[in-house]
Order: structure tokens, then C-alpha cells, then sequence
């Protein structure tokens, strides 16, 4: 496909705009995973930190989750380094009977998970 | 813009219409054409299924069954003269209002797709409305609609009574029985019921009226499309184009009177009574699935040889996750599996070939545009996920911000030329745009969509994304700031080895705190149990706790806790503390 990959600026001052198209690419990105049965993006705004980039996957099986999670970091860094990334594995992607994806109650489910994942490492090293 | 570089996908293999004297003919005459290859006229044109429609398959196959609902099967000859009772008893009762026009809010079932048949044999559109809608939502749909009848299940009409639209003057309320519910005993039919008098489902189809005319007003029909943030619009059309569809989709797929379709989509989403209305107009067999159960919607693609299906992805990736779709590809007879949206990965693509063979295709539609690209399963396995080729009689644009068409492999806006576009949202027309294609046919009306795409050299069209952006959420303020800090404190009690935090909505309870825990050692338990009790307590009071010991934390390779299988766990635990904690509620004297 001949969309263009939007270059990386070292400042990464980006418009709104052009997060949006990082995000459309991560996302494309995202669903050729070949052990990641679904993904889901959110921005997560989060309390003291700001926005998050969050993503849920579920894994295809047990074995592929971890390079499944490499896979989703790296292209995270790779197409949107502008925001934090956290990427989580979770049984289920929550949707709408008519498919479309419940984002809060994602954000909700997982938040255990980033509270695990952003404040243990840091306050450990405090 | 040059022609030849304006990147557009439109098909011009169009069959010929009585009003469309242009395309081509259909590839094979079909039994409801002529040798001409034109659509016989059938007094009407197709819908959900009508009457007559109904009639005219249970004199050809009276005995083939047209429906299936969990234990109850219908054959065409039944499924003919129960709509003429309920079209009989809702021709007794309708409201003299006009222009008539119903709602329904209900879970997929036999009474449902019967009253819609009735209706539509009088000529009353009626109109699905999304059960898992708010409130005010609904409402808003409601007042856009403007019903003079409103049809609703036992198990959602709270949410029709939260709307404030369960009691309204000069609207008629249909009660229909839902899953579990005994069959009210008919009662004799009162023409003009007082507001909040509803009529039962039994009532109407005991009522022995004979079937009338359809009313005479004006043809519209009508869908309620919610945007991201869940407010409804009506989508508004003025000309059916269900003829054209049907044969456009014969054409292309070959569908015939021996497929049988599987529903798994709620009737109130557009696709869902869309598709189902192609096997009945052909005669041929629907089958009610139920919308979680996936072992028994693996068993109805077996067990009644299920042809064709439409799955939304999350659905369809759940399915080919179960167990019991290891043996579809020997078992079933399944040859067009349907899915569409923004969620298709690439997982899904090769599971589904591996499971069902090549039968997979994607599609590209909304409830404004209706159904625009299709991709076959071939295409499908070397095109990204989210690609499709413009159905016959579609034409696609992707234009920049000043609607002028862009050259293939730029990013844009996507527009639509079609015959099934909606002329428009309540009182505003449809926001549609004059573009030159640049192929000799001048400036043509194309409706613009909310999203973003790309057509390739090869003239699909590749979806990037939604207009309206990244999905977002947020954490609640100052609770969830308080959630965040908890697990960290709790992890530095001394007695406790490890632990995890999980927020779980009990049904019929609430939300609670489930906080499995494993103390540094056997002795220790009781204190470890006091000490995160007391800080579960003291940081997050507004949300009952329950603190429960366990031997791990399970955890999956890249280090989550894996919930499903610690709530599995715990979670007897968690509903006997619930229980016990109401009973003592109870007990306690005030």
C-alpha cells in the first residue's frame, strides 16, 4: 500500500491531525498480528499523568502472547512515539452486541493492569 | 484533476430494472424474472418478507420450514397464516394517526420477525431500536421517530418506561412475549386502546380480522444510526431499493431458495433484517442464533445446514476461538460468511480459512450508504483487512478536503454514489456533494461519510480509519486516582507475598472490589487478610471489598494477571461474601 509513513520528528509536536494518522497506522499495524485474535486502541487519560496510548490485545494462544506484546510495543514506538504506550494483554475485548467497541469499559477493565504497569516501577524506584 | 488519475472505484455491472434500461443483464435467469432477466413484479417490492410474499412460497413449499427459532420451527404455510392473523389484528387496533409508523425494542425472535412481516404488509415501516441504548438516547430516537405504535419485549421495556414512551397518548403498545415467558391468553380485540392499554401478541393473532389494504401514505423507512458519542440520528429513505439489492446479491453470490441464513446480529442493527429479508424473499430458511452462546450457534451451522451468515468480527473471532468450530470445516455446509467493520484482524482471516475453508468475505456499508464493498475471501487473504471492491451499481470516491476526487494511494474522505443512499437525517438532507469523476457522466451526487480511506491502483478501497478519531476514555477523577495508589500500598503490606486488584460488576449487586491475595506465609494469613482490608477500607470506601486468600496469582508469560482465570477462582467466594453480607444486613435490627 502506498500511504505514506508520516516522518518522526525529533520534537514530536505534532497536530491532532497527524496523531490521528499515526494512530490509523498502528492500528493497520495492529490487526496483521498474526497471534492477536483482536486489538483495540484507546487514548486513556489518566490522573496526574495525561493521555496514554493504550493497547488490548487478546492472544491467539498462550505461546505467541509475548512476542504478540514485542510486536504491538515496537510498532507503538515505531508509529506514535509521542505517547507513552502500554500494551496489555486481556481475555476479551469488550463490544456492543452490533460490534462496536466499548472503550470505557476496556479502560475500565484494564485499569488495575495500568496502575500495575505505570506506578510499580516507579514508585519502587522512588 | 486529470481523469484518468482521480482515484474512483465504481462497478458499472448493473443489471437491468424496469427503471433501469442501462445495464446488463443478469449472467442466469433467475425464477423471480422473466426471460428477459427483469424483476417480476410481485404488487410489491421486497421488504422483511410481505404477505403476499409468503403466501406465494408456502403455495410453492408449503412444508419447508422459513424460520427457526430455538425449538420452534415454522413452516412457510404456518409462517404465511400466522402474518395474516397478526396483520389481520393490527389492522383492528392501528391508530388513526398517520403517518402511521412503529418502533420495536426487543431481542431477536419469532414473534418479532411475524409483527414486522405484519406490518409491512400494511405498509407501516417499522423501525429497531438499540436495546443496549441509554435512556435519553432512546428517547431522543423516539421523538425523532415519531411511532404511533411501539413494540416491545418484557426484558426492555424498563428501559421503553425510563424513555417515557411506555404510556404515551395516541401510541399503541404491543406487548410481545419474551424469552421464557409464558403465552398470554388472547383476549377480544378493542379498537382505539386507552394510552398505556397494550394490546399481546396473542391478542392480535387470535383476533380472525381479515387482512386490509395497506394504508395509503407516502413510502418512507427508516433506521436510527447512533454516532460515537451514542446520539441517535434518523436515517431517512424515500425509495426502496430492497429489489435491486436482492437481485444485485443474487447476481453476484448465486443465492437461492436452498440456503439457509443464520442470524447473529440484533434485528434493530440495519444489516441484520437487511440480509435476513434476502433469504426470505428467496424462499429459503432463517435460523434465530442467539448472540452469546457460541457452542450452540456452532451447533445451528451443523445441525441446520447453514449456508450463509453475517458476523460482526468480535463475534466472529470468538467463534473461531471455541472449540467447537474445530470441526465446522467437516461439518458444515457454510459458503458465505459475511463480516464487517473496523475490528477484522488478520488472525481472523487465516483461522476462518483454516475453519471454514474459503468462505470468508469483508464488506464496507453503514446505515447510510448501505452495503458499498465486498472482498471475496481470495482477495481477503493478500489485501489488507479492511479492503473491498465496490459492489455493482456503487461508485466510490476519495476526496480531499475540498471534495475534489484524490489519485489513487492518497488518503481521504471516502464518498459514495449509490442507489440504496438515505435521502436523509430527520429534517436535514443528506450530506451529499456534486463530483466529477471525470468519465463523461458530468457531476454526480456523492453522499460523504465519516471515514477515512485509500483506493489502491487496483481500485479497492482500503478503509484508514474513522474521521472522528481515537477511541477515548478516562479514568473517574478522583476515585480511579485513589484505585491507582491502592494496589501499590497494598503490595507494601510485610504480610503479604502478592496480590491483585480487580473491579467486578456483579449482576444485581453492583460493582465490588475483588482482592485475592497470597500472604509471605500460612501464619500470617489472618493479619495479611486485616491489613489490606483496612486499606482497601481506607483508600477506596465507596466500593465494598472483598478480600479473599489464595495459593498464586496466575499470571500469563508477559506478566498480566490473568483475570478470567483468577475470577474463576475466586469469584464462589466473592458472591457467598455478597450473600452473606445481605443476609446479615437483613438480620440486623435497625
Amino acid at each position: 500500500m502506498t500511504t505514506p509513513v508520516p516522518p518522526h520528528t525529533p520534537e514530536d509536536e505534532l497536530e491532532e491531525a497527524d496523531l490521528e494518522a499515526r494512530l490509523l497506522l498502528l492500528e493497520r499495524a495492529l490487526t496483521e498480528l498474526p497471534a492477536a485474535r483482536q486489538t483495540a486502541i484507546l487514548i486513556g487519560e489518566i490522573p496526574d499523568y495525561g493521555d496514554l496510548l493504550l493497547v488490548a490485545f487478546v492472544p491467539a494462544d498462550a505461546e505467541r502472547e509475548e512476542s504478540t506484546q514485542r510486536a504491538a510495543r515496537a510498532a507503538c514506538a515505531r508509529l506514535v512515539p509521542v505517547l507513552p504506550a502500554l500494551v496489555i494483554p486481556v481475555d476479551d475485548i469488550p463490544y456492543t452486541l452490533d460490534g462496536e467497541l466499548c472503550g470505557q469499559q476496556l479502560f475500565d477493565e484494564m485499569l488495575p493492569q495500568i496502575a500495575r504497569d505505570m506506578l510499580l516501577p516507579k514508585e519502587m524506584s522512588a | 484533476m486529470p481523469a484518468h488519475s482521480a482515484a474512483t472505484a465504481c462497478s458499472d455491472k448493473s443489471p437491468t430494472f424496469p427503471s433501469d434500461t442501462a445495464g446488463q443483464v443478469f449472467r442466469r435467469p433467475r425464477r423471480w424474472m422473466n426471460q428477459k432477466g427483469q424483476l417480476q413484479p410481485t404488487g410489491t417490492e421486497f421488504e422483511m418478507i410481505k404477505l403476499q410474499d409468503a403466501l406465494r412460497h408456502a403455495a410453492e413449499r408449503p412444508d419447508r420450514v422459513a424460520l427457526v427459532d430455538g425449538g420452534r420451527r415454522i413452516t412457510w404455510s404456518e409462517l404465511a397464516d400466522e402474518i395474516a392473523k397478526v396483520a389481520g389484528g393490527l389492522a383492528a387496533v392501528l391508530p388513526e394517526g398517520r403517518p402511521a409508523r412503529a418502533a420495536f425494542l426487543c431481542c431477536n425472535g419469532w414473534e418479532l420477525v411475524v409483527t414486522t412481516a405484519a406490518f409491512e404488509t400494511l405498509g407501516v415501516p417499522i423501525t429497531g431500536l438499540d436495546f443496549e441504548a441509554s435512556a435519553e438516547a432512546t428517547a431522543d430516537a423516539l421523538e425523532q421517530l415519531r411511532p404511533t405504535v411501539v413494540v416491545s419485549s418484557k426484558l426492555h421495556r424498563p428501559l421503553l418506561i425510563a424513555a417515557g414512551w411506555a404510556d404515551r397518548e395516541g401510541v399503541l403498545q404491543v406487548h410481545l412475549h419474551g424469552v421464557g415467558e409464558e403465552l398470554a391468553a388472547p383476549e377480544p380485540i378493542v379498537p382505539n386502546p386507552q394510552a398505556g392499554e397494550p394490546v399481546a401478541y396473542s391478542t392480535l393473532a387470535a383476533a380472525q380480522t381479515a387482512v386490509t389494504a395497506p394504508i395509503s401514505q407516502p413510502y418512507e423507512s427508516f433506521a436510527v444510526s447512533y454516532d460515537a458519542a451514542g446520539s441517535p440520528r434518523l436515517v431517512i429513505r424515500r425509495r426502496s431499493y430492497e429489489a435491486r439489492r436482492l437481485a444485485e446479491l443474487v447476481d453476484e453470490f448465486a443465492f437461492d431458495e436452498d440456503d439457509t441464513y443464520l442470524v447473529t446480529v440484533p434485528m434493530y442493527h440495519a444489516s441484520s433484517p437487511g440480509w435476513a429479508r434476502v433469504f426470505f424473499a428467496l424462499g429459503g430458511t432463517v435460523v434465530l442464533g442467539p448472540y452469546h452462546d457460541l457452542a450452540e450457534m456452532c451447533r445451528l451451522i451443523t445441525d441446520e445446514g447453514v449456508t450463509a451468515t453475517l458476523m460482526v468480527p468480535p463475534v466472529l473471532s470468538r467463534l473461531l476461538a471455541h472449540p467447537a468450530s474445530a470441526e465446522l470445516r467437516e461439518t458444515s455446509r457454510l459458503r458465505f460468511l459475511l463480516t464487517g467493520g473496523q475490528h477484522l484482524n488478520r488472525w481472523i482471516v487465516n483461522e476462518a480459512w483454516d475453519r471454514f475453508g474459503p468462505v470468508l468475505h469483508h464488506y464496507y456499508g453503514s446505515t447510510e450508504t448501505g452495503l458499498v464493498t465486498v472482498l471475496g475471501p481470495d482477495e481477503l487473504a493478500l489485501s489488507p483487512c479492511r479492503s473491498g471492491r465496490a459492489m455493482p451499481g456503487i461508485g466510490i470516491a476519495v476526496l480531499d478536503g475540498e471534495h475534489r476526487p484524490l489519485p489513487p494511494g492518497v488518503r481521504g474522505r471516502v464518498a459514495v454514489a449509490s442507489y440504496q443512499l438515505m435521502d436523509a437525517y430527520g429534517d436535514a438532507p443528506a450530506p451529499s456533494v456534486l463530483v466529477d469523476l471525470g468519465d463523461g457522466q458530468g457531476p454526480r451526487p456523492f453522499l460523504l461519510t465519516g471515514d477515512d480511506g485509500v483506493i489502491d491502483y487496483e481500485g479497492r478501497l482500503e478503509l484508514t480509519g474513522r474521521t472522528a478519531g481515537a477511541v477515548r476514555a478516562r479514568a473517574a477523577g478522583d476515585r480511579d486516582a485513589a484505585f491507582f495508589g491502592l494496589e501499590t500500598e497494598l503490595l507494601d503490606q510485610p504480610a503479604v507475598r502478592d496480590l491483585a486488584v480487580l473491579r467486578v460488576n456483579v449482576p444485581d449487586h453492583g460493582p465490588v472490589l475483588a482482592v485475592p491475595f497470597v500472604p509471605v506465609a500460612r501464619d500470617l494469613e489472618a493479619a495479611a487478610y486485616r491489613a489490606v482490608s483496612a486499606v482497601c477500607a481506607r483508600r477506596t470506601p465507596w466500593i465494598p471489598a472483598h478480600v479473599i486468600p489464595v495459593d498464586a496469582i496466575p499470571y500469563s508469560p508477559t506478566g498480566t494477571i490473568r483475570t478470567g482465570e483468577l475470577l474463576t477462582e475466586i469469584m464462589p467466594l466473592v458472591n457467598l461474601y455478597i450473600h452473606l453480607d445481605k443476609q446479615s444486613a437483613t438480620e440486623i435490627p435497625a
